[in-house]
């Protein structure tokens, strides 16, 4: 997934509706709908996403609204601002960051601790 | 007041400003500084520093008590009341002491 | 003795656990076990090795163990490399390391830890874990109408004040959560 270029959505462009495919894609728009890529998903600081994700990676510096699913990692920089739900095997929220939600990973306890 | 490094390092330690409501379960050395009501069962020496109130009863190896105690006390070995102890409850231990200041009222059984 | 009064630390070591109450007004790390309920003014660290199955109220909370419990820190939340977590945490600032793995309901904002302590005063001696969940803020802000907030560019995160402030505690939600999404 490397050897493309990432598709670059740019600051004036909006997308309603669907999008995927299996290139990287870098919002620094909006998109409005949903995404579901193999790849790596990067929304710049300046986009903003009001979808459902389904990506590999997620990579966020800037505004969304819906539910990631990231079958890698889901990663909130510092200036992301994310209200939804994250589900995700490793999950990194970054000081600066900003979410509200919840957030849905494996977690092993030991043997004699109980989630409730 | 002990000084940080007279504590027994990698223990537990109840600062002064703590209160537990509950009971303390332990295989190490266990210092109190702050309050504890309930139950402590240690396998090793409870010292209960000055300042601290334990209103608990207890078994430990040993007790060493410069605070206030308000309990059931019973230990494998020694039990010991420095000058500003104040201990209201019944002991049972091999050995006890008692320095000169503490204050006790309670029974004491060495199992003579 | 000088050193004394300025910060105790108090450790609950590796063999050690408390079942009941634990409250206090300084550092408290736990290498061992709290099983029930922790209100501390202070920092909590739950270190590797430790586990924490208790509803946490602290200033801080630092995480390398085990907590299973809902958590409102007034300050931050940090969940470090080894850090294993299930229950909601509201607290103002909240970061995940790498490695960390974490269940449930998260909320930030200036006023929701303010909020959720006076809610958790007001009901006082309930019993801890029938605590009710923090969520409801977060889906009334996804409920509030797309209109109600002013187009606002994102404003860059600026260092908060420790505690929050009550006069911030007005909306339901954190204002940057109700801020509508830029549309052009």
């Amino acid at each position: 997934m490397a050897d493309k270029e990432p598709c670059l959505i740019g600051s004036r462009i909006t997308i309603r509706g669907q999008v995927s495919g299996n290139q990287d894609l870098i919002v620094e728009g909006r998109i409005e709908g949903r995404v579901s890529l193999q790849n790596k998903f990067t929304v710049e600081e300046s986009g903003q996403v009001e979808a459902d994700l389904e990506v590999a990676e997620a990579a966020l510096h800037g505004q969304v609204r819906g539910e990631v699913v990231a079958t890698h990692s889901a990663h909130l920089h510092p200036t992301a601002r994310v209200v939804g739900t994250i589900r995700a095997p490793r999950v990194v929220i970054e000081e600066g960051a900003r979410f509200s939600g919840q957030i849905d990973m494996e977690v092993e306890l030991p043997a004699d601790v109980r989630a409730k | 007041m002990a000084k940080d490094k007279d504590r027994p390092m990698g223990n537990t330690v109840i600062g002064s400003s703590i209160v537990i409501d509950g009971e303390i379960t332990g295989e190490e050395p266990l210092t109190i500084l702050g309050t504890v009501k309930g139950k402590i069962v240690v396998a090793q020496n409870l010292t209960v520093e000055p300042g601290a109130t334990v209103e608990a009863n207890v078994e430990a190896q040993s007790l060493t008590v410069s605070g206030r105690v308000t309990g059931n006390v019973t230990v494998r070995e020694r039990v010991e009341l420095r000058s500003d102890a104040k201990m209201v409850g019944d002991v049972k231990s091999p050995r006890v002491v008692i320095a000169d200041g503490a204050s006790f009222k309670g029974n004491v059984d060495m199992d003579v | 003795m000088a050193d004394k009064d300025v910060r105790e630390t108090t450790v609950i070591g590796a063999e050690t656990r408390i079942s009941g109450e634990v409250r206090g007004d300084e550092d408290l790390v736990v290498r061992g076990r709290i099983d029930g309920r922790v209100q501390l003014t202070e920092t909590l660290t739950v270190e590797a090795g430790g586990v924490v199955q208790a509803d946490i109220e602290v200033k801080n909370l630092v995480v390398s163990g085990v907590v299973v419990g809902n958590v409102v820190a007034s300050a931050s939340v940090k969940l470090l490399a080894k850090a294993r977590v299930i229950g909601d945490v509201t607290a103002p600032r909240f970061t995940m390391e790498e490695g960390a793995a974490y269940k449930g309901r998260v909320e930030m904002g200036e006023g929701e830890a303010a909020r959720a302590l006076e809610k958790r005063a007001s009901r006082s001696v309930e019993t801890p874990r029938q605590a009710p969940r923090l969520a409801a803020p977060a889906r009334a802000a996804a409920a509030a109408p797309r209109h109600a907030a002013p187009p606002r560019v994102a404003a860059a995160p600026v260092a908060r004040p420790a505690l929050p402030r009550p006069e911030t505690a007005a909306g339901v939600a954190p204002a940057w959560a109700k801020k509508k999404l830029r549309r052009r």
